[in-house]
């Protein structure tokens, strides 16, 4: 099955920016609502129950201080519930705010942990060669060292606690003596190798000009299709954001603008891109399951 | 080129006139769409404009090249960037209600950050360079595997700091942020990366511009109470600051202070490891960074 | 048609009192596959590093190189990278990329083709090498072997005319070796590229080379078709003569006429030929000594591990026995367990069930465990090296006063007197290997275990290597070393053991226990095993057909 996971890198990266940037900068409850729930299936969807569950032990207290904190030091709002000891009210309109803030931020953890299935590095490092080419070559030789010098200072680790230079034992300072020992020696290794890599680079022709960059990703007429929808939808709610149809205020009174037919249809428009993942796996889940029935 | 210039000049001005006849509300309540259209296209003229300073690609700059001096041109990104930075605060304070300092905030770190990539671009690095960057990104992330025995301590700043003392602000810069960018790939991305990056580059900046000229000598003791600071103080109060900037629409003084006493024993233990870090490998580190560099002549080309 | 000439050749390292290379002439024709050998120092690496620019090392150089006609100097930085692909020994350091598919790209990127003209090659590249399989893969999921065919893999994509290799197999075990070499040859005979490269493991590599050429300190010794050179080696007595693959030695020391077996076939068809019209004499092939059982060093009692709780068992009640004062030998394809075995004995890991005793007293019951009672030399030796110089590194290891003398006398030993002042990475494969050597020793161990000892050292070295071990074991230290060199073992070792699938299969003295086998034996042995079947070593087949090789 394909999946909205596996459409072009551009294509993803587009959605989270409208996504992203819409439960950033629209403080809605109403489309934070939507943002929240629509990233919490989808992140569900992808990660499943461990890796959802994993996210709440996180969110849930940083919700609850962000909740906190805001009516701690935010004391605007004209209901006024009750006089902190220092003579600062606590608001009604506050203890709102605090919690729309919450929900936002619930939303943002959510959509960025399915932003993190979604965009494995290679995706990444693809949209980032298109703008600074070198620094997707850092990175991407940033990313081969990572693992090998793990591994290379686990094999160190082993080898100098069997000449006696175990960090497990001892005094701290001699610990801590011994684990500079590690990546020090680590780092002449390292660097060793470096020059070798270089070499490797300029045998097989790097600094030539007119690097291209190469990607196994192609732009399909599929792809195409889901740009469009996705564009679309997002400038449709970036247009009603602007023109001030999602406005909510919080202070000096809690209140939102009147719905109008515009408004609800960007409310609409905002549901079905957040959803859009979602409908489209549910989608091809249907359509495969009813063409293995006919099988 | 000029007449790019004064096109730009000309469309900033337009914007800048727009916001301000915003500001002083003399068109009231929400823009219509053909402001904002006006806005939008004269941003972008002027944005194309000025990108003629902008570092191009293959120019013989090869002979010329020096680390950790302010060349011409860069000097001109950080005026590009200071000037980018002041149309971003223009351009939220005008057109975003709740989010404004989310947004500005986030904007001015990627124009720095761009401006930083764009410089390392634009010399066409080397083999070796990269190289070299790479490692020292990689050992900055991985760094942490060899004091398996000390799991919260990172050694991340430590050997950013040490990469801005060997080969210069720029190149503390890169692998600050590279780093920050790769671990998040083993820990997960968010919205805090960028911050993360911007702080760990900005902990490299400075430790290239303090210490790469020789005036002030690299010594341990030096090197120790200087990452101490730098992580309290610098990389601190930045990714503390940024937790607010995030979660809260409403950014006061006050939740500032409150955030960063509330992250004081996290900032402590990692300037604590971070000292330490420094006292004991930056000796061998810095002796084996200068060994190479003699060795192949990277990185410090006369 | 001539593709690449060197003429009048001499190249000195900056600071260099000598020569690296002197007067080297050699002119190599498009689709020959050239073999340059010699022992390590001899100049191989530097001549392939100066056929490409880029690789070029400084310093003086003065002749010519000649690339399809053209001057090397002359031709464009494109040309030569697109057109001399080259290939090193470390298959790790090589590669660039996190994922095999961009790491195959990489070439093509640089040279600035298309995204349509890419994708093309890499596909035909892949599918020419059996990569489909791993092409999503992240590069350090890699299993050695499959990294080095990566790295050639990428190189080709480039579509060179010539592939220039240095010694890309040492750091590879003999079956991803063999499968290396052999795409290698597969590369030679249907694409008809050009290929130079220096071997150690003259076994595999002869038999594929349409020429050898053999360097000493820098000067061609022998040039020619692997016939020609391995009389000519004969001839001058020259010690990589010892080198030679077994049939070549055999025939050079029995008969000189007729044609030179290049591989074990031949050999087997010469020694049937040989048979017919000389008298043999198996019985002078030396006879086994039984074994003078000692004291146990190092048990292990039906040992059950596993790396995970979800993992597969890697040792699956495994039983072994170590004298005090042999050499054990521990062989076994990869995968079979035989560094996990090493792992449990040096404490590293725990079986989760049975016991590993040491003289009989459990392993966790041992105090000072690395205090004179085990030294671990690791498979990569510079796991050991912290320090600036070897000196201090070896000084690192030892207090109070008579360290020096103490260095003084394990340096002489390995035979490292000469390198105490060098950076412990600026030493060869077989020097670190022996100054990792020295400081493992420096403790005092009375066992000693080693991992692959002998990966990427040439036949010298091994030889030396193995005197060391001998000197070791003659003063009683009792030593288990795991490898994949069954020519080393069958050599040196006391006992040697077979792993399969988390067990021991069979354990001997070293003539019974190659003897006995059919293919996991040594070629020797494969060669003579109709006429002689005890001979296991080329000397035995030699001394079993009356004949004598030449002392070198």
């Amino acid at each position: 099955m394909v999946g909205f996971r596996n459409s072009h890198p551009l294509v993803c990266f587009i959605y989270f920016v409208f996504v992203l940037g819409f439960s950033m900068l629209v403080m809605n409850p109403i489309s934070l609502g939507i943002s929240l729930m629509c990233g919490f299936l989808y992140s569900l969807m992808l990660g499943g129950k461990a890796s959802v569950r994993k996210n709440l032990i996180f969110v849930i207290p940083l919700m609850f201080f962000t909740a906190v904190l805001n009516p701690l030091f935010n004391h605007r709002g004209v209901t006024i519930l009750w006089y902190f000891p220092g003579g600062n009210p606590l608001t009604a309109e506050s203890i709102i705010f605090g919690a729309v803030a919450a929900v936002m931020l619930a939303s943002v953890i959510f959509w960025f942990s399915c932003f993190n299935r979604i965009f494995t590095s290679d995706k990444l490092m693809y949209l980032f060669g298109k703008v600074s080419p070198a620094l997707s070559l850092i990175l991407s030789m940033t990313l081969r060292f990572v693992p090998r010098f793990s591994g290379q200072i686990k094999k160190i680790i082993t080898a100098q606690r069997c000449i006696g230079k175990d960090q497990r034992c001892g005094k701290v300072t001699e610990r801590i003596k011994n684990g500079g020992a590690v990546l020090s020696a680590m780092t002449s290794w390292a660097l060793e190798g470096s020059v070798i890599t270089a070499d490797s680079m300029k045998a097989r022709g790097y600094g030539l000009s007119g690097r291209t960059a190469f990607s196994p990703f192609r732009f399909t007429a599929r792809d195409f299709k889901f740009l469009l929808v996705i564009v679309l939808l997002g400038t449709y709610t970036a247009l009603g954001a602007t023109l001030g149809e999602l406005r909510f205020w919080y202070f000096p009174s809690f209140g939102g603008k009147a719905p109008t037919g515009f408004s609800i249809s960007v409310y609409a428009a905002y549901f079905i891109l957040c959803g859009l993942p979602l409908i489209i796996d549910l989608w091809e889940v249907r359509r495969w399951n009813s063409l293995r029935s006919k099988i | 080129m000029i007449k790019r210039v004064i096109l730009g000049a000309i469309f900033g001005v337009l914007f800048l006139a727009c916001c301000v006849a915003q500001l002083t509300g003399m068109t009231d309540g929400q823009p219509t769409l053909i402001q904002l259209l006006v806005q939008l296209l004269s941003i972008a003229l002027a944005a194309f404009a000025i990108s003629c300073f902008l570092p191009r690609k293959n120019k013989a700059e090869k002979s010329k090249r020096s680390y950790a001096r302010l060349t011409k041109r860069n000097i001109l990104t950080a005026i590009l960037v200071i000037i980018f930075a002041a149309v971003t605060v223009v351009f939220g304070m005008v057109y975003l209600q709740n989010r404004r300092y989310y947004l500005i905030s986030v904007l001015i770190i990627f124009e720095v950050m761009l401006a930083f990539f764009a410089m390392f671009e634009g010399r066409k690095p080397e083999a070796r360079e990269l190289v070299t960057v790479s490692v020292l990104c990689a050992l900055a992330v991985a760094g942490r595997a060899a004091f398996y025995m000390l799991p919260q301590f990172k050694a991340t700043l430590a050997v950013v700091i040490i990469a801005g003392v060997c080969f210069g602000g720029e190149t503390g810069f890169l692998v600050g942020a590279a780093a920050a960018f790769v671990s998040n790939f083993f820990f997960g991305q968010g919205a805090w990366t960028p911050w993360q990056m911007f702080a760990s580059g900005l902990v490299g900046l400075i430790s290239g511009l303090v210490f790469a000229n020789g005036k002030i000598p690299a010594t341990r003791v030096v090197l120790s109470v200087f990452g101490a600071v730098m992580a309290v103080v610098v990389h601190g109060i930045i990714l503390n600051a940024s937790s607010v900037f995030l979660w809260q629409p409403e950014p006061t003084f006050e939740m500032l202070i409150a955030s960063c006493i509330s992250g004081i024993p996290f900032d402590l233990i990692y300037g604590a490891s971070t000292a330490m870090f420094l006292w004991f490998i930056s000796e061998p580190m810095i002796e084996k960074l200068e060994r190479l560099k003699t060795k192949y002549e990277i990185l410090s080309r006369r | 048609m001539e593709l690449i000439k060197v003429e009048d050749l001499n190249f000195t390292y900056p600071g260099g009192n000598t020569a690296a290379l002197a007067e080297i002439n050699i002119s190599i024709n498009s689709g020959e596959f050239v073999t340059v050998c010699g022992q390590s120092g001899c100049g191989k690496t530097t001549l392939l590093r100066l056929l490409k620019p880029a690789l070029s090392p400084v310093g003086e150089l003065c002749g010519g190189i000649y690339f399809g006609g053209k001057s090397l100097a002359d031709i464009d930085a494109r040309g030569q990278a697109a057109d001399i692909g080259f290939v090193m020994q470390n298959p790790e350091t090589q590669i660039v990329c996190d994922k095999v598919w961009h790491e195959l790209a990489f070439g093509a990127e640089n040279l600035g083709l298309p995204n349509s003209e890419i994708r093309a090659r890499v596909a035909e590249m892949a599918a020419f090498f059996g990569i489909e399989e791993w092409f999503r893969s992240k590069t350090c999921d890699l299993s050695g072997g499959q990294k080095q065919l990566l790295n050639l893999a990428s190189v080709m994509v480039m579509q060179p005319s010539v592939l220039i290799l240095d010694e890309p197999t040492s750091q590879l075990d003999p079956i991803a070796a063999r499968e290396f070499l052999e795409t290698l040859k597969r590369l030679n005979l249907e694409l008809g590229t050009t290929i130079i490269i220096s071997e150690h493991r003259l076994e595999e590599v002869v038999p594929l080379s349409d020429r050898i050429v053999v360097l000493d300190e820098g000067r061609i010794i022998c040039n020619g078709c692997p016939q020609e050179v391995v009389r000519q080696l004969t001839d001058i007595g020259h010690i990589m003569a010892k080198a030679l693959p077994v049939p070549m030695r055999v025939f050079s020391a029995l008969e000189r006429s007729g044609e030179v077996p290049l591989t074990v076939r031949d050999g087997r068809l010469w020694m049937e030929r040989f048979v017919q019209s000389n008298p043999i004499f198996p019985e002078r092939i030396p006879k086994v000594q039984p074994l003078r059982k000692g004291d146990v060093a190092v048990t292990v009692k039906d040992a059950w591990f596993r790396y995970g709780r979800e993992l597969p068992d890697i040792l699956r009640g495994l039983n072994l026995e170590v004298f005090k004062g042999e050499i054990f030998a521990l062989m076994g394809g990869n995968g079979a367990g035989k560094s996990t075995v090493l792992s449990l004995i040096s404490g590293v890991n725990t079986p989760y069930s049975g016991k590993i005793l040491i003289n009989g007293v459990p392993l966790k019951k041992i105090p000072k465990l690395y205090d004179g009672v085990l030294g671990v030399l690791p498979q990569s030796p510079e796991c050991l090296f912290v320090k600036n110089t070897v000196r201090l590194d070896l000084e690192d290891m030892i207090q109070g006063k008579d360290g020096e003398k103490e260095i003084e006398d394990i340096s002489r030993l390995c035979r490292i007197q000469g390198l105490l002042d060098r950076h412990p990475s600026d030493l060869s494969g077989g020097e670190r290997q022996r100054a990792a050597l020295a400081k493992v020793l420096l403790k005092k161990p009375e066992r000693l275990l080693l991992d692959e000892p002998t990966k990427g050292m040439d036949s010298n070295f091994k030889d030396e290597f193995a005197e060391i071990l001998r000197s070791l074991t003659a003063d009683g230290v009792t030593i288990l070393l795991v490898s994949h060199d069954i020519e080393f073992c069958a050599k040196y070792a006391d006992r040697c053991a077979l792993m399969f699938d988390g067990e021991i299969i069979s354990v001997a003295r070293p003539r019974e226990f190659f003897a006995g086998k059919s293919f996991y034996t040594t070629s020797a042995n494969r060669m003579a095993r109709s006429q002689v079947p005890a001979a296991v070593l080329a000397e035995d087949i030699i001394l079993a057909c009356g004949g004598k090789e030449k002392k070198l």
